[in-house]
Formats: C-alpha cells, sequence, structure tokens
C-alpha cells in the first residue's frame, strides 16, 4: 500500500470529456450517442479565444463553397487516458474543399453541433491564411497525451 | 494535361497548368507547419488559385488541480 494522494482522478478527466458529470444545471440529453462537432474558420482580430461560449456566425469567414457553420469535425477514437492525462483528438483532417476565402482568417472553432446553443469546445490558431479555388487542410497532431488536441491533466 | 482549379475575373473554372505559374512555400512555427501552393496567369500574374495545409502541433491544454483542505 501506498500513502494517500490527493489528486484529480484520471477517470474522472475522461469522464468530463465524455459528458458524464454535471456540478451545475445540465441539459436533458436525447441519447447516450456521441454529439457531433463542426469546425467554423474566423477572420483575424475577431478576438476568438478562452472567453468564446459558442458558435457564432459574427467575424465567421464567407465566401464561395464556405457554408457558415463550417464543416463537420470526425471524432472516430472515443476520449481515452495515459497517465494521468485524458485525450481525444479528431480522427480525420477538417478539411475546407473548393472554397474562396479572399480575406485573411487565423483560427476555426471547434464546437458542439448537437448541443442545442452550439456549445464552443476549443478554439486552435495558426499563421493568417487565405485560400483561392482551393482546399484548405488543417491536419490533427499525434493522439497521444503529449500531443492531442484536446488533454486535461 | 493537369487542370487547376481557379478562380478568375469573378468566376470559377479550371485551366491547365502549364498556362500558370506554380509558386510553393511553407514555414513551420511552434504551433504548426503551414504548407501552401499557389498559380499565377503567366500573362497578368494574377493569383487565381492558392490552397493550404495546416499542420497543428500545439495542443489545448487543460490542467487540472485537486484543492487543498483546511
Amino acid at each position: 500500500m501506498a500513502a494517500n494522494a490527493q489528486a484529480m482522478c484520471t477517470s474522472f478527466k475522461q469522464d468530463l470529456l465524455n459528458g458524464l458529470h454535471a456540478f451545475g444545471t445540465s441539459v436533458v440529453r436525447g441519447s447516450t450517442a456521441a454529439d457531433s462537432f463542426k469546425a467554423a474558420l474566423y477572420l483575424t482580430n475577431q478576438s476568438m479565444g478562452a472567453a468564446s461560449t459558442a458558435y457564432s456566425a459574427t467575424g465567421e469567414v464567407s465566401g464561395t463553397g464556405y457554408t457558415a457553420g463550417g464543416v463537420a469535425v470526425t471524432f472516430g477514437t472515443a476520449p481515452t487516458t495515459s497517465g494521468t492525462t485524458a485525450y481525444v483528438t479528431p480522427s480525420a483532417s477538417i478539411v475546407y474543399t473548393g472554397v474562396t476565402l479572399a480575406t485573411a482568417f487565423d483560427c476555426v472553432m471547434v464546437y458542439n453541433n448537437t448541443a442545442a446553443s452550439k456549445n464552443a469546445v476549443s478554439v486552435h490558431t495558426f499563421g493568417a491564411q487565405t485560400i483561392t479555388a482551393g482546399t484548405l487542410t488543417l491536419t490533427m497532431p499525434t493522439n497521444d497525451a503529449s500531443n492531442a488536441l484536446l488533454r486535461l491533466a | 494535361m493537369a487542370m487547376v482549379p481557379v478562380y478568375v475575373d469573378g468566376v470559377a473554372t479550371e485551366m491547365d497548368e502549364r498556362a500558370l505559374h506554380k509558386l510553393k512555400g511553407g514555414y513551420e512555427s511552434d504551433n504548426e507547419i503551414v504548407g501552401w501552393v499557389q498559380y499565377h496567369l503567366k500573362s497578368t500574374g494574377a493569383m487565381v488559385h492558392r490552397s493550404a495545409h495546416v499542420h497543428l502541433k500545439r495542443a489545448i491544454f487543460g490542467e487540472g488541480m485537486a484543492a487543498e483542505i483546511g
């Protein structure tokens, strides 16, 4: 037996990623199925970040081939743990095919498209880009405890 | 003959790659690896195609803290 130690339980972190706990008022879920998520692109200087709470069309890119709200994000692998870290990463690249986005953009918001309020999950920034009659591909990091897109440690 | 999707004078169409100048570039930072390809009209130099590939490197990291009692 080892000495007791205070800690946030690793299983709890994984449970958070799976929506198991609700310390405040929660929502009635329609099923036990995984939610669907989407990724929307935002123009530069839109104050996107930790304070962003939900998807909004304000500041979102617009252009030929791009549909407001963005594209689906595939989480084909369930959240898991390694050591004391819980993590999850989309299992496929996020791809915007055949778009023209003439105004510079530099971030993507991943949000819950099942939730009625389209609650935000994360905002990821990168160097400002434009696309002309082309494809934007966002490749995900390795899905492990050190590199996964979303980690709770 | 490779056809490239292009946007010329407000019209989306395709052009033979041989009629275009191709430029490629990229960079790497702590946050991402970016590669891009552009096609320009040989006649005017106008950019008519740009695609980009962004590899996200830096994960979003939430650190859990256990509350101390006493």
